[in-house]
């Protein structure tokens, strides 16, 4: 018996399957709360959105299909996009950038997600070779969903340049994620 | 096709376009290759960045909180709690007297008002009851028994219009705390079906009117009230209070 896929987990809850959905919150609420608090900063916030994710999945049926790629990727956009909808909703806007947040960290809890742990490490490991102002710009864009305007302005960079720029800190990015997951013998992406 | 609109593709991606411009977007975006390229290489490229984020433990009871506010939907689909503020008199009453005049204010208000979201009932014994008693009929009123509390209650089945309703009211429950609930079980063999939550008053004191609706036909064998941690409780999981054989 292999586990239940989250596809086959999708399929059920079109058919109002409680146990399902339940099955599913518990398979991504880590994933998806690391991820709220990472561009939240903030637990209840984080919270709410990981909510707004299953509320959606839950009264929305229909909302994804295959061709929308994988189902986590879908169910991480979702999330996203409800967390960058919290962030605007914030009467403060609290989105300064925070220097850390793309470094490597000192120290982290090594826990049994070990995939995700893997994968996170190729990616700090790839962000390094990134310059400062590619850093600023990948976290201001994905993470704090900032506007090419905004971007501009905080980075002193032309408008017109705004996405150029992150597309390339984009693709050096993946070339040097790639190249890290061939080293550890892995398929790249 | 406006090539101007290319640039905007980033700012469609994080949601800053509305209205028209958003509109104006999307529908450049399917007559411009390029940018339905770009967009979906946009996807690709960040498809991966949220594993950086760092492990991150739930809050307690997140999990709980989230499917309760997930299923919240389906429960609005019943009547909810209707607690009773002016119940206090009646407290020192035997249970039994008092609750044949009580349901059917109960009842009446039920018929009459909509019982939406968490809204208090102030019933007062007035002219709806006299109305109500000849179209609302009694099957059976049993008296709750406290099961390790002190608290109590009576529930009742009745049949209003040929629907059957659960008419639940109760004395002394201790309070609720955050996400806490009551919850009213009929109980038929090993089976427990949920009848609907509430939440009683600061008194302790809580009076609901639930649908039973279920399908199929059903020998009802008692009824049951659980101090539930939160609302979404499928099966019993906290402790009963209240337990009576129909």
């Amino acid at each position: 018996m292999g586990t239940i896929s989250d596809f086959e987990l999708y399929e059920r809850i079109q058919k109002d399957d409680r146990e399902a959905l339940e099955l599913l919150y518990e398979r991504y609420e880590k994933l998806l709360y690391s991820f709220a608090f990472k561009i939240l900063q903030q637990k209840e916030l984080s919270e709410d959105a990981v909510q707004e994710v299953f509320i959606k999945i839950w009264r929305n049926k229909r909302t994804y299909s295959k061709e929308k790629g994988k189902f986590s990727s879908w169910m991480l956009t979702v999330t996203r996009n409800a967390c960058i909808d919290l962030l605007r909703k914030r009467s403060k806007t609290e989105t300064e950038l925070s220097d850390e947040n793309l470094q490597i960290p000192a120290s982290e809890n090594v826990e049994k997600t070990v995939e995700w742990r893997e994968e996170r490490e190729q990616l700090q490991s790839a962000i390094s070779t990134l310059s400062e102002e590619q850093k600023k710009m990948v976290e201001l864009f994905y993470f704090k969903g900032e506007s090419q305007q905004k971007i501009s302005e905080s980075c002193g960079v032309p408008l017109g340049t705004v996405k150029g720029r992150i597309r390339l800190a984009l693709q050096h990015l993946r070339k040097k994620y790639n190249e890290g997951r061939d080293k550890y013998g892995q398929e790249p992406m | 096709m406006d090539k101007s609109r290319c640039d905007q593709l980033l700012d469609y991606y994080n949601g800053h376009l509305e209205g028209e411009d958003k509109q104006n977007f999307e529908k450049h975006l399917q007559e411009c290759e390029a940018c339905l390229s770009e967009w979906t290489e946009w996807q690709m490229l960040t498809s991966d960045l949220p594993y950086l984020s760092e492990e991150k433990e739930p809050p307690a009871g997140m999990k709980d909180r989230v499917l309760a506010a997930v299923f919240a939907d389906q429960e609005e689909n019943q009547p909810k709690a209707a607690p009773i503020r002016n119940m206090a008199d009646k407290e020192n009453k035997p249970v039994k007297e008092a609750s044949k005049p009580w349901i059917s204010g109960l009842l009446a208000a039920a018929l009459t008002l909509s019982l939406a979201g968490n809204a208090y009932l102030f019933l007062e014994k007035n002219k709806q009851e006299a109305a109500l008693e000849k179209t609302a009929e009694t099957f059976k009123t049993i008296t709750l028994a406290p099961h390790q509390s002190k608290s109590s209650g009576v529930a009742s089945m009745v049949k209003d219009n040929g629907n059957m309703k659960l008419i639940v009211q109760t004395h002394n429950l201790n309070p609720v705390k955050g996400k806490e609930a009551y919850q009213v079980w009929l109980i038929e063999g090993d089976k427990k079906y949920r009848a609907g939550t509430f939440t009683p008053d600061g008194k302790g004191n809580g009076a609901v009117v639930f649908d039973v609706n279920y399908e199929g036909t059903h020998n009802w064998e008692a009824v049951a009230v659980s101090h539930e941690p939160t609302a979404a409780s499928k099966e019993p999981k906290g402790n009963i209070v209240l337990l009576s054989e129909l």
